[in-house]
């Protein structure tokens, strides 16, 4: 059975460097999509890790991965996914019930 | 064999008979394939099927042991198919039979044939390329699914999908999966689902039937659809075994409905526990740096120290420069070029003053001696001035007066010529004890 595989293509509209390096890098977060979002931090895990990042940066590479966590998680969302039923009325106007 | 054991006046048993007749057969008719009709169908309970073949003609019977061919299609009485078998005999009855190991509608022969043609056209036009396969989103925000809202499918691929994460939603556009129109109905799905934007994946598909059933999947207008279509679609038509052309245009092919559903979503446990995994990885990397902060801060006071001694230094110094750039400041040089001269001046004026008053102690020494020398002439004029006045007092007018002179005036004016006068004149006579006026009345020049 074909599973999905944890990976992750690497097309974020931002760099890991522009989150860490960019006053606003913070604010692109919430629009990151949920491959890009986890792409960043497993990234951002494996550049902390290696020990090449700046003190002050890990620090804020760990601020980072909590905001990425937090959004991250708030994809995979709380509410319980609904059935609904699309259609096309007579007008072709998109109809959710 | 055979005329030996007739020579031999050996009589076979029938078992011996069927046997030989069954090897014989088997051995002369080991696969065979013919077609016709099927009369007397018996479905029995161990899941074997009994039928007749027949033609207008002839007939022959016919059996297919469970499991030993795939029957995906409604196999029923009157049907024509073809069949693939070997020719048997069944000895418990002495009768001759095919034991089918392949078996479809004759109709799909020709859906076959219009199948493969059409595969081959659409696989040399590209659409089957690898290399135009999308990848489906690891966590789609939707998933929008086609097929029909009867039946099992929908239902399976909605308890997989919120098995896996409750979370998501599914938009179900309700069509028919088989008939004539289904196709179209089907495109008509993907097309508005692209349209709607609620979905970031789309799954295609219908549970198992015959290539018949599932012709609708093999349709030229559907495959060129799921071609079209901008979403990425994962097709799940029938079972593992049965592959349209949908499914190879398709960008990810699902063998069954619920295998659809466990590809387009993922496990809401592994994300989770991936999450914590890379959360901790990063915690505990940053708290091994808390010591290394401690002597961070050390550094920095002592750096700090360090930079402020130095800066004092540098400071001084930097003051220094700058009171002697002062120095060669032109507005600076102008200030010290005036004093300068102001100096000098000043001391031109003590040197002059100096002078002045050595010339002024000169001056007053001869101003001394010439005030000295000045009494002494003064004293000598004043002792002539009282030898004048005595001399003086002699020629003194009043005196003159007292011996009985008196002086004439007119106008102010001391009369000494006659000239001065006119006839009528007042004039005043100044005697020594007083004065007169009088009036000229007549003038007598001499």
């Amino acid at each position: 059975m074909a599973e999905n595989k944890m990976e992750t293509k690497s097309d974020a509209k931002i760099s890991l460097d522009d989150l860490l390096n960019k006053k606003d890098g913070r604010k692109q977060i919430s629009k990151l999509k949920f491959e890009e979002g986890m792409s960043l931090l497993e990234g951002l895990v494996a550049k902390v890790e290696s020990g090449n990042l700046a003190l002050d940066k890990s620090v804020d590479a760990y601020e980072l991965s909590a905001e990425l966590l937090k959004h991250l998680r708030s994809l995979l969302g709380e509410a319980e996914g609904k059935l609904k039923t699309l259609k096309e009325n007579a007008s072709g106007d998109i109809v959710v019930k | 064999m055979t005329e030996l054991a007739i020579e031999e006046a050996r009589y076979l048993s029938v078992t011996e008979l069927t046997n030989l007749l069954r090897i014989s057969l088997e051995s002369e008719f080991p696969s065979i394939n013919f077609e016709g009709e099927i009369s007397g169908l018996k479905k029995a309970t161990s899941g074997h099927i009994y039928f007749t073949i027949k033609d207008s003609n002839s007939q022959v019977p016919a059996v297919i042991w469970r499991g030993a061919a795939k029957v995906d299609f409604n196999i029923e009485d009157g049907l024509h198919v073809y069949c693939q078998g070997k020719v048997t005999v069944y000895p418990a009855q002495g009768r001759l039979q095919v034991v089918v190991t392949k078996i479809s509608p004759a109709g799909e022969g020709l859906l076959q044939k219009k199948f493969l043609a059409l595969k081959k056209k659409l696989e040399e036009e590209g659409l089957f390329a690898a290399h135009r396969k999308r990848p489906i989103p690891y966590l789609p925000k939707a998933v929008g699914v086609v097929t029909s809202d009867k039946g099992a499918v929908i239902n399976d691929i909605m308890v997989k999908l919120h098995e896996r994460l409750p979370s998501i939603d599914a938009y179900l556009v309700p069509v028919r999966v088989q008939g004539k129109g289904a196709a179209e109905e089907i495109v008509e799905g993907i097309k508005l689902l692209n349209r709607s934007g609620l979905v970031d994946v789309i799954i295609v598909g219908r549970g198992g039937g015959s290539l018949e059933d599932l012709w609708a999947f093999n349709e030229e207008v559907l495959v060129r659809a799921i071609f079209a279509s901008q979403i990425p679609i994962v097709s799940a038509v029938g079972h593992e075994s049965d592959i349209s052309l949908s499914d190879l245009v398709a960008d990810v092919r699902a063998p069954t409905p619920t295998a659809a559903a466990e590809m387009v979503v993922p496990l809401k446990k592994d994300i989770e526990s991936r999450l914590d995994e890379l959360f901790n990885r990063i915690s505990d990397f940053v708290g091994r740096l808390d010591p290394f902060w401690q002597r961070i801060d050390e550094v920095e006071l002592r750096l700090n120290t360090a930079i402020h001694n130095e800066l004092h230094k540098k400071d001084l110094m930097l003051k220094t420069l700058q009171s002697k750039v002062r120095l060669i400041e032109p507005k600076n040089i102008i200030e010290i070029l005036r004093k300068n001269i102001l100096s000098l001046g000043e001391r031109l004026f003590n040197k002059g003053n100096e002078t002045l008053k050595a010339h002024e102690f000169t001056l007053r020494d001869v101003n001394s001696k010439f005030v000295f020398a000045e009494k002494r002439y003064l004293e000598g004029l004043s002792a002539k001035l009282s030898n004048f006045e005595s001399r003086l007092q002699g020629v003194n007018p009043h005196n003159v007066l007292k011996r009985g002179f008196s002086i004439v005036t007119v106008r102010g004016e001391v009369v000494t010529n006659i000239d001065q006068l006119k006839v009528e004149d007042l004039v005043n006579l100044k005697l020594s004890t007083g004065s007169a006026e009088a009036k000229i009345k007549s003038l007598i020049k001499e």
